[in-house]
């Protein structure tokens, strides 16, 4: 079986690469709001800050996890050979990390209530 | 072990004669003053850990200078201006001369020997590396000495090192010295990352590879990805300085901060590309310690991957106190704080393999002991700093300053020193004294501490980092009285250690040591070809797996146990699994690298004193030794196979994706994109901050029509490029006239885009909208030069029949470069049209 | 000057944001201490006995994993809430005062209340005790940052931008605060002195500033006057009510009620004045003001005995 060398490198690092994205869309959209003055706004309820984080968190969550679980259910079909294990253990293990690293992510924008 | 038929063997014995001699004799280092032309990694390995420790000795007396200046309160010992030159060296010294040349040193010294590779697979670039950083990084030393040391800090925030606040050249040597840091970080990157994807042994698939291995390829990508902001950053300012293009002059649309963001963006995976080597030898040293194996191998393969990716979101931790919104610190918080949880695992991975073994009381235990007191207490304060409203108070103190040597020193220094131990036996053969080294690590551990601790709270009663005085009204004295002690004991320990390396380290040639009973194939017995045959890996601690291994080794009976090709080469794999894919044909010694070593500093550092007949000679030298290098590289391929052992035939040449060449240039690329992407993001920047519309009146959106035009112009250029390719069989003629008509367009796109620039009204020294579009305009000016030259020499190569359609990849890495540069071209012109996206 | 535990973090005004960092300061201080000595006492366990096999998942998971998601999360959630308290933020209602940092002093400007008019001080903020008041924060050159640990976090000041910073101070007193951001060669001695006080005396102390200075007639003093145009320091300071009105240097209409000199070198008595004015670049190298080394002894103490009669 021959390995691809850039799918193999991001299903391993996939979890963590989305926890990247969301990061970087979260961050980036908050400090623009804040300095083209439109944090005032609101959508579904929430300030848009906080609404937009926590949709964009929501998708990185489903994502992540989507990769946790295709990894997990390769491990348990107990397919012995290797790196083949090692990849989809790290697959799950990143995604598991980037699960809490994307909720952690989000606490600022529901426990701050001024966002500028 | 699970009972399988044991395969045989890949090569049987007896060797027939004279395979080891020619292996010597290809091998053979140059004797005496010659072996400055050295260029295989035990070599340079050996000068570069040498250079960067002599300036780990230089930034510690700037340090001991310091520390006697503040021992008391209103000293007068140094005066304002030259502490300001002192602690601006010191930080700079350390960070960019000593410690990530010394974590990119130890792996090109280490790494071709636990891959059981002859070499890394661009030495001469190694060398040429060396040799920039070494000449450049000591000229950039000698400031100090003539009252031009740079003195803005080692974060060099404008406007205070913008030429209003400081006129003259301090700033500039700064920028000067960390040019050649890049140039050599960036080398330095292609050949660890290129070396371990590429040259492992056959059979270490990615779940058998060292700790050490995989913390040197996670460090490798981070400097790819870390870099360029500074580069463009150190770039951006040099603009400024020389040409008075504003980008961090408030007054003209720039903004300091942006600065600040790129300089983190920078810094903080610097401090992680410094501190996962250091935590890849702790792996490798605790389980020989132990004597036992790693516990949780891939939590801790998991952990270092996972620092090198957060350490990209941490950046703005460093910047809490600048008015930012508290949510927008906050994100940097959390992401802070998921960046502690990779390095509890590595401890607690570390502490559970020193309780499933029977530790050795040897001096390598000594320094880990002392590591995982240190750092630990460094991380957990590094917590308290990543808490926003802690920050507010601890920042610029001397709180951070305790810190971050905690992290520096200990999550460094001392793996570096175990490390020094540990392997010194891998050179010299023999164990350094563990009478000597004992008494380095107590002396290490206790001045450290000294010296260091009571910063914290020195800090904590107010007193600010960067002060050259203080007064004795404020109750500093006795934490800074102690903690000068404390770093004259930390001295004596260095000097320790060094009397005991110059007593006992004598490099040897042929060595054949295990003292520690290691696991891991660097202690192989090992020669200037480092392993006699290339070892076939099915475990990941392969020396206690196998304990013949060494023997089979050396007797020849693995892989490649002779000259195959008949000069020096080594077997490249495939990046996941190492299968074995063809055979790599190195160079030997030259006096090329340490030739356009020197040119290249003395390029620099002439532009530098704007000296500038010196400063193109420097350059002339530099080029004409790199053509001359290049010129012998890309050997023809002799179109026979050779039996490498098991039955498997390699080919000596590859082209295209799976070679090596192409996997350098993917990474020299990945780089300057990266840069590219910086631009952009401070283009989008000074979008952001600009108070009214974007671009401000007078200034314009660049006409779309001339906008358009020019990025057809370059989809053409590589539309040429295309057929040139096509044409590369068939006919010779075709495939010039389509390369030379593509250079011909590629140059008018170029002339294209800056008309299409020059419709925005816009100058480069007038306002930060200007500057920003006239630097991209400027990279990619750079990218076109550097692809008129790559297509002008693969023109040459043709016409001296040294390019054809097998032996091609020259062209090949023309044609990446190439392509790259339209498309980075299609896509800055893309963004000046953004704002119409906005209107 | 005594100044000890006048600018300590540790040592935080009662009822000021300060105090509240100090508290979450002393939760991490503790919880950062007991994770060190447990780390420690493993490591030293581990090394000294006999071995035992070590579970992965327990030692690795339970210990590097679950642990700190645990304790990390608390501290997250509870620094969050630290870091909400409203330092940072203005509101309309509060005394503005402006502080701008300069290489390497304060100008300090007041709005007066119930007109447009503003003064300009130096080197000291005086605000009264029991009122939130809202310092705009800017430079005229380089990076700076304020910073009054007793008080508050610190707050750079950057080019181009302004930033704010509320300070509550609920006890009358005097702390100390110093330039946190590197920002060049005298970077050491850039220090300034928050006074608080009751909200009458603090009336009475800006009335008093923003009062021109009053012309000298005993004839002592007249001649320290005139040895202060001689000398051509109006081409840097100002001194409201005099033809001194230059802005490159602090402003010296009330410079003898200040509590230092030479933005927080010196305590502030005739003979510091003397001693600053003709040796400024031996008390503070570099500084933009020259020694002053023109005048004989006579003038030297006539000048200082006028400006420390600006009260």
């Amino acid at each position: 079986m021959e390995y691809r060398f850039t799918s193999t490198t991001l299903l391993m690092m996939g979890g963590l690469l989305i926890w990247g994205a969301d990061f970087l869309i979260v961050y980036t959209f908050a400090a623009v709001a804040c300095a083209r003055q439109f944090a005032d706004l609101e959508l579904a309820g929430l300030g848009i800050i906080p609404a937009v984080t926590v949709a964009v968190s929501a998708l990185a969550l489903v994502a992540a996890a989507l990769i946790g679980r295709s990894a997990l259910r390769r491990l348990q079909a107990r397919n012995p050979e290797q790196p083949r294990r090692f990849i989809d253990f790290l697959a799950l293990a990143v995604s598991v990390l980037a699960i809490i690293a994307i909720a952690w992510n989000a606490l600022p924008a529901l426990l701050i209530e001024e966002a500028c | 072990m699970s009972p399988v038929e044991p395969r045989p063997l890949p090569n049987k014995l007896p060797r027939p004669p004279g395979e080891l001699e020619a292996l010597e004799q290809r091998w053979q280092p140059p004797r005496g003053w010659r072996i400055l032309s050295a260029v295989n990694n035990t070599y340079v390995g050996l000068f570069y850990i040498s250079a960067a420790l002599l300036f780990l000795i230089l930034g510690g007396v700037l340090a001991l200078i310091m520390r006697t200046q503040l021992a008391v309160p209103e000293n007068t010992l140094v005066d304002h201006d030259l502490y300001n030159q002192l602690f601006t060296m010191h930080g700079s010294v350390m960070m960019f001369l000593f410690a990530v040349p010394i974590v990119e040193a130890i792996g090109i010294l280490l790494l071709p020997a636990m891959l059981g590779a002859r070499d890394l697979p661009f030495p001469r670039l190694s060398a040429y590396a060396f040799w920039a950083y070494f000449v450049g990084g000591m000229v950039f030393f000698m400031t100090i000495f003539f009252d031009v040391a740079p003195d803005g800090g080692w974060f060099m925030y404008p406007p205070l090192t913008s030429s209003e606040y400081s006129p003259g050249l301090r700033s500039d040597f700064w920028l000067l010295g960390i040019g050649f840091i890049e140039i050599s970080a960036i080398a330095g990157a292609i050949e660890i990352v290129v070396g371990i994807l590429r040259t492992r042994p056959p059979g270490m698939t990615l779940d058998k590879m060292p700790v050490y291995v995989w913390a040197m390829l996670i460090v490798g990508a981070m400097i790819i990805f870390a870099f360029p902001p500074v580069i463009l950053a150190t770039a951006l300012l040099e603009l400024e300085r020389a040409f008075d293009w504003p980008f961090f002059i408030a007054e003209r649309g720039g903004d300091p901060v942006l600065w600040q963001h790129l300089f983190w963006l920078f810094g903080h995976p610097d401090v992680y590309i410094i501190f996962l080597p250091a935590a890849g030898v702790v792996s490798m040293i605790v389980p020989t310690m132990a004597r036992a194996k790693l516990v949780g191998y891939r939590w801790v393969v998991l952990a270092l991957a996972a620092t090198g990716i957060i350490s990209f979101a941490l950046w703005v931790h460093h910047m809490f106190a600048i008015g930012m919104p508290h949510m927008t610190a906050s994100f940097f918080s959390a992401a802070s704080m998921a960046v502690a949880i990779p390095a509890g695992i590595q401890v607690f991975s570390w502490i559970a393999t020193l309780r499933s073994g029977r530790v050795q009381n040897v001096v390598p235990t000594w320094f880990l002991v002392g590591f995982f007191a240190i750092f630990v207490l460094g991380g957990l304060t590094g917590v308290m700093l990543a808490v926003v409203p802690f920050d507010w108070q601890a920042h610029d103190t001397y709180f951070v300053v305790a810190h971050l040597h905690y992290v520096l020193i200990g999550g460094l220094v001392f793996p570096v020193v175990a490390a020094i131990y540990y392997w010194a036996p891998m050179i010299g053969g023999e164990r350094l004294s563990e009478r000597i080294g004992k008494w380095a690590a107590a002396l290490m551990f206790v001045g450290f501490n000294l010296a260091f601790f009571p910063l914290h709270i020195a800090g904590l009663l107010g007193m600010p980092r960067r002060v050259w005085t203080y007064s004795a009204s404020l109750d500093w004295d006795i934490w800074n009285l102690l903690s000068t002690a404390g770093a004259f004991v930390l001295a004596v320990g260095f000097a320790v250690v060094f009397l005991d390396v110059l007593l006992h380290l004598r490099v040897k040639g042929k060595i054949n040591a295990n003292p520690w009973n290691a696991s891991t194939l660097e202690w192989l017995p090992l020669d200037n070809y480092a392993a006699r045959s290339i070892p076939r890996i099915t475990s990941r601690d392969p020396l206690w797996d196998n304990p013949r291994l060494r023997e089979e080794v050396d007797s020849g009976q693995h892989y490649l146990p002779g000259l195959a090709t008949g000069e020096r080469e080594t077997i490249v794999t495939s990046p996941i699994d190492a299968q074995p894919q063809y055979l790599l044909r190195l160079p030997g010694p030259s006096w090329l690298p340490l030739l356009a070593g020197l040119g290249t500093a003395a390029f620099f550092l002439f532009l530098t004193v704007k000296m500038l007949i010196p400063s193109a000679i420097g350059g002339a030298v530099a080029l004409l030794s790199f053509f001359k290098w290049l010129w012998q590289s890309d050997p023809a391929p002799s179109g026979r196979p050779h039996d490498i052992g098991d039955g498997i035939k390699l080919p000596d040449y590859m082209s295209g994706p799976r070679s090596h060449a192409w996997w350098a240039t993917t990474v020299v690329l990945l780089v300057d994109g990266t840069v590219f992407a910086c631009l952009v993001f401070s283009y989008c920047y000074f979008w952001t901050v600009s108070p009214g519309n974007w671009p401000l009146a007078p200034f314009e959106i660049p006409a779309l029509g001339a906008t358009l035009i020019s990025c057809a112009a370059w989809a053409a250029a590589s539309g040429l490029l295309w057929l040139a390719n096509r044409s590369l069989r068939a006919s010779r003629l075709a495939f010039h006239s389509a390369l030379l008509a593509g250079m011909v367009l590629l140059s008018g796109s170029f002339a294209l885009t800056w008309e299409a620039l020059a419709t925005s009204e816009a100058a480069p020294d007038i306002h930060a909208y200007g500057a920003v579009l006239y630097a991209m305009l400027a990279w990619q000016g750079v990218h076109v030069l550097t692809s008129l030259l790559m297509a002008g020499y693969t023109l040459a190569r043709s016409w001296a029949g040294l390019l054809d359609h097998a032996r091609r990849s020259t062209f090949d890495n023309t044609r990446l470069v190439w392509h790259y540069t339209v498309a980075q071209g299609i896509l800055a012109l893309l963004v000046t049209q953004l704002p119409r996206l906005a209107a | 000057m005594d100044d000890s535990r006048l600018q300590s973090v540790l040592h935080p005004a009662p009822g000021s944001g300060s105090a509240l960092l100090d508290q979450l300061g002393t939760v991490m201080y503790v919880g950062a201490a007991l994770i060190f000595l447990v780390v420690i006492a493993l490591v030293i366990h581990a090394v000294l006995t006999s071995p035992k096999p070590a579970d992965a998942r327990k030692w690795v998971i339970g210990g590097g994993l679950v642990f700190p998601v645990i304790a990390l999360s608390a501290l997250l959630v509870y620094s969050i809430s630290v870091g909400n308290a409203p330092e940072r933020r203005g509101s309309d209602h509060t005394l503005r005062i402006r502080v701008t940092g300069k290489q390497w002093w304060w100008e300090v400007s007041y709005e007066l209340p119930g007109s447009a008019r503003s003064i300009v001080l130096a080197n000291e903020v005086h605000v009264p005790i029991g009122r939130p008041v809202h310092l705009e924060l800017a430079t005229d050159d380089v990076i700076h940052s304020f910073w009054v640990p007793a008080l508050a976090g610190k707050v750079d000041m950057i080019p181009g931008r302004t930033n704010h910073l509320v300070l509550t101070v609920a006890e009358p007193g005097i702390y100390r605060g110093q330039c946190a951001e590197y920002c060049g060669g005298q970077h050491a001695f850039m220090a300034l002195y928050v006074i608080a006080e009751s909200p009458d005396e603090f009336a009475r102390w800006l009335e008093r500033q923003s009062q021109p200075a009053s012309m000298p007639t005993e004839p002592f003093l007249r001649t320290g006057y005139e040895m202060f145009f001689a000398g051509g320091c109006h081409d840097c300071h100002a001194v409201r009510g005099t033809p001194a009105t230059a802005t490159l240097g602090p402003d010296l209409t009330h410079v003898g009620s200040r509590y230092s000199l030479g933005a927080g070198m010196l305590r502030n008595h005739i003979g510091t004045m003397a001693g600053w004015i003709a040796g400024t670049q031996d008390v503070k190298p570099g500084s933009f003001m020259p020694s002053m080394n023109v005048y004989t002894g006579q003038e030297l103490r006539a000048l200082s005995a006028w400006l420390e009669s600006l009260e």
